[in-house]
């Protein structure tokens, strides 16, 4: 079956974001495929490349990442709703001239086309944190 | 692209000013309807509260989306819902309301949520 995920929670806020990235594990070892994951609202702060978590607490927004690279996933995070809470990546921070870019470069900043998209080309689209 | 239109509805359950997901389902909902897909809006349990007239969320400001919901139509919106059972929960009628919705009742609802391509919850 051909999934899609929207993220519509901050990491460690909720248990959302945590239970999305526990179903996109268990979708893609069950031999399902993942045709997008979008991150949403509160939920563009999973694509931080800045967060230090303690060492005794997972790391969510890291998981994200490594789920993206080792499966290519296309892991889309809403550009509206992200650059509203600092996170941009390159060409944003160069766009609005800022000193840093905070986005993970495993994700994309994409519009809620993407998201319609997904949920067009999808068997399922599950929403976590709505 | 599937070629027939995708019915989705979007359903709008949290109350204005607690969170800003109306706006981003009412975002989603025009990206829709760009996309030529059969859409609808139902508010229920606190989201009916968006409904109400003579909401000024400027005074703490805050964007409400009172002022989108009646230019709707242009964006070939044509269903927009209340639940019935909601609205008597809250002991509001429809004449509070700023535009006049159709009401649905709870089983009905039941079967749209069913009979649905996609829902996305708000």
């Amino acid at each position: 079956m051909k999934f899609s995920l929207v993220v519509y929670s901050a990491p460690y806020s909720t248990q959302a974001s945590s239970t999305a990235l526990h179903f996109a594990k268990a979708a893609l070892a069950g031999g399902h495929d993942i045709y997008r994951i979008f991150f949403f609202q509160d939920g563009v702060l999973n694509a931080t490349a800045l967060a230090v978590p303690p060492q005794d607490e997972v790391d969510i927004p890291q998981a994200w990442q490594e789920l993206t690279r080792q499966h290519g996933i296309d892991s889309v995070v809403c550009v509206a709703s992200a650059l509203k809470r600092g996170i941009l990546d390159d060409d944003e921070a160069n766009r609005y001239d800022k000193k840093h870019s905070s986005m993970a470069s495993e994700f994309s900043l994409g519009g809620l086309g993407q998201l319609i998209d997904a949920s067009l080309h999808s068997d399922r689209l599950l929403c976590f944190g709505a | 692209m599937h070629t027939d239109r995708a019915r989705i509805v979007f359903l709008c359950r949290s109350s204005p000013y607690c969170n800003t997901a109306a706006n981003a389902a009412l975002d989603l909902l025009l990206t829709a309807a760009a996309f030529d897909q059969e859409v609808s809006l139902v508010f229920s349990d606190d989201g009916v509260f968006h409904l109400l007239k003579d909401q000024l969320g400027t005074r703490i400001g805050l964007k409400n989306i009172a002022g989108a919901l009646p230019v709707l139509a242009l964006y070939e919106v044509q269903q927009v819902l209340v639940e019935a059972s909601s609205l008597a929960a809250r002991n509001l009628e429809q004449d509070s309301l700023l535009m006049p919705v159709a009401l649905i009742e709870t089983p009905v609802l039941a079967e749209l949520l069913e009979d649905a391509d996609q829902v996305f919850n708000f």
